[in-house]
């Protein structure tokens, strides 16, 4: 516990950490309170709000800076996707013991950035939802650890598909929470049914790799550039936040 | 000084039931907790719980309290308790055009 509380900055944990752990003391988090101790300590990286901190208080209408420089560098993960596309669509062709196939290694670099970038991206979506947007969270919690392990290894595909259900996650809820707006969302959640319909024939066996041809699975990936638009684009026009969400279930 | 609840982004709800929650009297945090969650039925993770401690500190819609051993209590300011009716009666006006309309289709 003390390793998560060491995550706080410096001058919340003088004004907090005594009586932060006496709550904990009385009342030890479960995993979800875990995460919450967690996202909690971004956020107060992200926004100091000790009392006496020297950071002014934010705006209270215009998008937060750190949002929108978050969404630049969505954005540019997105270009750095496009790059790892075209990347791997350029390899030399090698035909060895397991097959013809295109050596992808030198796109690898760019794939791992883009994905840490949407990463990031998503976190700071979900360090925007409601408190009671609990599958927003969830997913990103989901595309976060699914992401990572896609962004290590390319070749599992199950990986990034439920990255991709993770997100999928957090953008409706997004915009259940009227945080994002409709289109936004459409593009997210279209770009991932659309793209990843064929690579997850492929990842449970219903496609053969074979019939696709050399970049068959390359291509579809394309269509999911859409995630890095609607996460860069919502994180930087920002949006009002309203108690009452878009079901009408109004706080909780 | 605004009576407005500021813009708090993900931690708006969670301020306006520890608003509610301090609003009978001093809490420490896991008091605060445990009153929420009966207010709202839901539990208010201790993360969420400082952040928006915090938020309303700084705000000085709350003032932290001497501590009670390694318990700090909370209070409502005036300037606290003054946004929070705000908020609830222009919560109470929507609720009441809200049930008026729905009156209304039904009828």
């Amino acid at each position: 516990m003390t390793r998560l509380i060491a995550l706080y900055p410096r001058d919340w944990r003088e004004r907090y950490e005594v009586e932060f752990l006496a709550l904990l003391a009385e009342r030890p988090p479960d995993p979800a309170g875990r995460l919450d101790i967690l996202l909690g300590a971004i956020d107060a990286r992200l926004h100091p709000q000790v009392p006496g901190s020297h950071a002014a208080p934010e705006p209270p209408t215009s998008p937060r800076r750190w949002a929108i420089r978050v969404g630049w560098l969505t954005l540019v993960g997105g270009l750095l996707w496009v790059a790892t596309l075209i990347v791997a669509t350029n390899g030399p062709i090698v035909v060895d013991g397991w097959g013809t196939y295109r050596e992808r290694a030198a796109a690898a670099p760019l794939f791992f950035v883009a994905l840490i970038l949407l990463g990031t991206g998503i976190v700071a979506v979900a360090l925007d939802l409601p408190a009671g947007a609990r599958l927003g969270r969830a997913g990103a919690y989901v595309a976060c650890l699914s992401g990572l392990l896609w962004a290590f290894a390319p070749w599992l595909l199950v990986a990034g598909l439920i990255a991709g259900v993770g997100i999928t996650a957090v953008a409706l809820s997004a915009w259940e929470a009227g945080r994002w707006s409709g289109i936004d969302a459409a593009l997210l959640v279209g770009g991932q049914i659309i793209g990843w319909t064929l690579p997850a024939g492929v990842a449970f066996g219903l496609v053969a790799p074979g019939a696709l041809g050399v970049d068959g699975i390359v291509l579809p990936l394309s269509v999911m550039l859409s995630a890095w638009i609607a996460v860069g684009h919502a994180l930087i026009r920002g949006t009002p936040s309203a108690v009452t969400t878009r079901s009408g279930n109004g706080p909780t | 000084m605004s009576h407005e609840l500021p813009e708090l982004g993900r931690f708006t709800e969670p301020s306006l039931y520890i608003l509610v929650s301090l609003s009978d009297g001093p809490k420490h945090g896991y008091a605060i907790m445990s009153d929420v969650e009966e207010i709202s039925g839901s539990p208010l993770g201790p993360g969420t719980l400082y952040g928006a401690l915090a938020r309303l500190e700084r705000r000085g819609l709350i003032e932290a309290l001497e501590p009670d051993e390694r318990r700090r209590p909370y209070r409502l300011t005036a300037l606290g308790a003054t946004t929070l009716r705000t908020q609830l009666e222009r919560m109470r006006g929507f609720t009441r055009a809200a049930l008026d309309r729905l009156g209304e289709a039904r009828s």
